[in-house]
């Protein structure tokens, strides 16, 4: 190309012609040269990938909403409790790329109408399926076990399913941040005659948390 | 290849049976419950009380009275302090505490007679008797002069026929008494030795229960008039196997006692006399004693016994208020039932250990150990009473 230019400028031309022409090639140098593009293409992030035996540890703390309740006749109801709290720790290691499990340790609490104190404590084993769009992770989850449940002198452990979903940005190699949606769902159920089958309920409540992810 | 799924197939195996004892598992575990209702059927159920100004946290450490001062009906309350408010919940009057004369005193009983208000405290080191000033507003107290009984401990302060008694003496000296105020002081009845907890007069006989016997004086008291020999008495019973009625062999731990002069079914006195027990009983007379009629144990601690309207109330330890619907008409003293309205919406009232209750015509209240006064108005539907708490 430069010997190019070379024999176009040592050619017998005017010297307006000869403007013209450099300036033509210095702008398909820029935007034509198809060398100088596909440089810049090849400066791509590194997207990390895990395997077997990567771990993660997140914290998380946020809102407990509380939702219904649902008898076993169908019918809903007010749960009558207050805007909570929740916090949790989750341990989990991937399977593979997409996949995670883990375990979760947690607490929650609200009050009802008259400052009564709901406390629920799930202990929970979590699975993961990720989605990505780099930077953005999409974890879908779903974890169940045992949920231990106080209100006033009253308690009883109770089985518990939290299906979810979260959004988590990759702030570096190690930490992410995000925010979850999951949905507590942990039947309270009697056989009798002392509470009678009449008053079991099925609790429904919204957790929205947000999370502080670290990979080690 | 071959080798490879006969491995896989116990551990898959293994897993499914983990899988399936651990739902088990948790399963039994959440069917096991000493609760007595649904925990979130509770919180479902639950409804904002009502509340009037009276600390919530509160125990009732004696009676309650309604009477008449000046040209105003009020309430008076032992809870720690004395409290008092007017009867027209309308005017929207709060609670008033009546500042103690005696430091840290914790108020026992309150009654009226001859148009005076008179209480009973004690802090463990000081006792006395004080009466209110005729207004009814504070302690007539400018000195301990003033102080009318400073001997023992009162535990019981009531008025029966217009006479003010006071059973005093604790568990620590083991001096029970059973005084009388003669116009000028607290004297002694006769009757010493017992834990008198619970008075009545039917209109004809003064009874009086301890947790183990049941005296029944029929002439008006007087400077040791009465000689203190039990109507009934459960050690008597145990060695001896008598009882003036089958209805009382073998029961004890009475708590209260209550005649009932509004019983449209009466005419004339003796009016019907009611005593529970801790134990579960409830026995009724309605001849002075000539016959009685137990219930069945309710397998209830009762503590205290009223009546709201037409119905008989029982208060009691461990979480229940039990109404007796037809003991006054039918003289059922085994139905009971838990109150309607919105009772079973208030976790605090339900749940509470009531000790005492105390009915006035269509209003009920119900005194508990922790969680303060709770007020019934049975007035527009008794199936169906307005509860709030004080």
């Amino acid at each position: 190309m430069v010997q190019c230019v070379i024999l176009i400028l040592e050619a017998r031309t005017s010297l307006k012609a000869r403007i013209i022409l450099l300036s033509l090639l210095v702008l398909s140098v820029f935007y034509v040269s198809p060398s100088l593009h596909g440089q810049q293409e090849e400066i791509t992030p590194y997207v990390p990938t895990y395997v077997l035996g990567n771990q993660i540890l997140i914290i998380n703390a946020g809102l407990f909403v509380p939702l219904f309740f649902q008898s076993l006749g169908g019918e809903i109801d007010n749960t009558n409790l207050s805007l909570g709290g929740v916090g949790s720790i989750q341990w989990s290691t991937y399977l593979n790329n997409e996949m995670t499990l883990g375990v979760e340790g947690g607490g929650m609490f609200s009050f009802s109408p008259n400052g009564r104190t709901l406390y629920m404590l799930p202990i929970t084993a979590r699975y993961a399926y990720i989605l990505r769009a780099f930077p953005f992770e999409f974890p879908i989850s779903i974890s169940a076990g045992i949920n231990f449940t106080r209100l006033s002198s009253m308690f009883q452990i109770l089985p518990i399913v939290k299906p979810g979903v979260s959004v988590y940005w990759n702030y570096s190699l190690e930490w992410a941040f995000g925010v979850n949606f999951f949905y507590w769902w942990t039947p309270n159920l009697y056989s009798g005659p002392e509470p009678p089958k009449s008053q079991s309920r099925l609790g429904n409540f919204l957790e929205i948390s947000l999370s502080a992810l670290y990979h080690f | 290849m071959h080798t490879g799924i006969t491995r896989k197939k116990p551990l898959k195996n293994r897993f499914l049976l983990s899988g399936i004892l651990l739902l088990s598992g948790i399963l039994w575990i959440s069917g096991c419950s000493k609760d007595s209702e649904g925990i979130f059927y509770s919180l479902e159920q639950e409804e904002k009380a009502i509340d009037n100004s009276l600390p919530n946290d509160v125990r009732i450490t004696g009676n309650m009275i309604k009477v008449t001062v000046g040209s105003e009906d009020r309430y008076y309350l032992c809870a720690g302090s004395l409290f008092y408010r007017t009867t027209d919940l309308s005017d929207n009057k709060p609670w008033t505490q009546v500042k103690s004369p005696l430091s840290f005193g914790i108020v026992s009983g309150v009654a009226a007679v001859g148009g005076r208000i008179y209480v009973s405290l004690s802090n463990g080191k000081e006792h006395g008797l004080f009466r209110l000033t005729p207004d009814g507003n504070q302690f007539e107290y400018s000195g301990s002069s003033d102080n009318l009984y400073a001997a023992k401990q009162i535990i019981r302060l009531f008025t029966l026929n217009n006479t003010l008694f006071a059973s005093v003496g604790t568990i620590l000296d083991d001096t029970f008494e059973l005084l009388f105020w003669d116009g000028s002081a607290l004297v002694p009845t006769g009757v010493h030795t017992y834990k008198i907890v619970a008075g009545a007069w039917d209109g004809v006989n003064y009874w009086f229960a301890t947790p183990a016997d049941v005296f029944r004086f029929s002439t008006a008291p007087s400077l040791n008039g009465w000689i203190p020999t039990p109507y009934y008495s459960y050690e008597t019973y145990t060695q001896s196997n008598t009882s003036p009625d089958p209805a009382f062999n073998g029961k004890s731990y009475f708590t209260d006692l209550f005649a009932d002069f509004s019983d449209s079914t009466v005419s004339s006195p003796p009016y019907p006399l009611y005593l529970s027990s801790s134990d579960g009983y409830i026995l009724k007379t309605k001849d002075g004693g000539g016959s009685w009629k137990s219930s069945g144990d309710h397998n209830r601690s009762f503590q205290s016994i009223s009546k709201v309207k037409d119905i008989i109330v029982l208060g009691a330890g461990g979480s229940v208020v039990r109404e007796l619907p037809n003991a006054v008409s039918a003289d059922d003293l085994d139905t009971s039932e838990i109150p309607g309205g919105n009772f079973s919406r208030l976790p605090d009232l339900y749940g509470s250990n009531v000790i005492r209750v105390f009915g006035f015509g269509d209003i009920l209240y119900v005194g508990t150990t922790a969680n303060g006064l709770w007020r019934g108005d049975y007035s527009t539907d008794p199936k169906s009473p307005a509860w709030s708490q004080e």
